[in-house]
């Protein structure tokens, strides 16, 4: 290195602890980080939600009205009724008890 | 506590643990964003938003860097998408009072502070952040060449230009003499 370059590169230093008085609230930051990914997870699962009731209901409806099976709407009614509660409520509690 | 398991605690969604290691590597973002925008605005923009997606993303990040390295990383990213969008930055020597000097001296340092300043604001993003990195924090060139995704060889040649951009700045301007 030569004397030219050392001279400089000693009054690049003199900016070394160079600040501004800026505020940033890192506790502000994690707690919009939190809403921000709370609020990515629900519209995930709200499109998840969408997208698996439309596949049942088409798959449904297809096989009720296109394959000939015109009673398996009244079928999938009663099996989903009488089923649906005895596996929805202990999977919403699972999923609750791990979030907690 | 130290790093490694501050990290294993915040990626297991420890508020505390993240707020330690966002606490802890503040001060290095922040110099480094300074040095490089020369704009108080601009820099409190890039921390905010760097240590946002620093949370956000909190889950993806492999220890095998330090942790102010990736912020950094994150830091010289949001710089890189804030240029695009808005160009116009203006250098305030706020800090550079000091009432212990005469004001003569004061101002004298004030204007060189100034220069300084404007020398490095003036070379190129990406020259600027491997001279700041290697210059004022000592990275190793490999270190640089991962934070701003690029080859060994042009850290070394962009550190080069910005030295020679320096030194030639320095004479054309008087700071140094010829």
């Amino acid at each position: 290195m030569n004397n030219k370059e050392e001279v400089s590169l000693k009054k690049m230093d003199e900016i070394k602890d160079f600040d501004f008085d800026i505020n940033v609230d890192i506790s502000q930051i994690i707690l919009k980080a939190e809403n921000i990914k709370t609020n990515r997870k629900d519209k995930k699962e709200l499109l998840l939600f969408l997208g698996s009731s439309l596949l049942i209901v088409s798959l449904v409806l297809y096989l009720g009205v296109f394959a000939g099976a015109q009673n398996l709407i009244i079928y999938f009614e009663i099996f989903f009724f009488a089923l649906a509660p005895l596996l929805i409520i202990p999977a919403a509690l699972a999923a609750k008890v791990k979030e907690s | 506590m130290d790093e490694l398991r501050l990290i294993a605690e915040a990626k297991k969604g420890s508020k505390d643990a993240l707020n330690e290691l966002l606490t802890v590597n503040y001060k290095i973002v922040k110099g480094y964003i300074i040095k490089m925008t020369g704009d108080p605005n601009l820099s409190q923009d890039i921390i905010q938003e760097t240590m946002l997606r620093a949370c956000l993303n909190i889950s993806k990040f492999k220890p095998k860097a330090k942790f102010s390295t990736w912020l950094i990383t994150i830091a010289t990213n949001v710089y890189r998408d804030m240029l695009r969008k808005k160009h116009p930055m203006e250098f305030i020597t706020e800090t550079v009072e000091n009432n212990e000097l005469g004001p003569e001296k004061a101002f004298e340092i004030k204007s060189e502070y100034k220069e300084i300043m404007d020398i490095l604001i003036r070379i190129p993003y990406k020259k600027r952040a491997v001279f700041i990195l290697k210059h004022y924090y000592g990275y190793k060139y490999e270190e640089i060449a991962k934070i701003l995704s690029c080859p060994v060889g042009t850290v070394r040649s962009r550190l080069h230009n910005c030295i020679e951009y320096i030194v030639s700045e320095m004479e054309r301007r008087g700071l140094i003499n010829e």
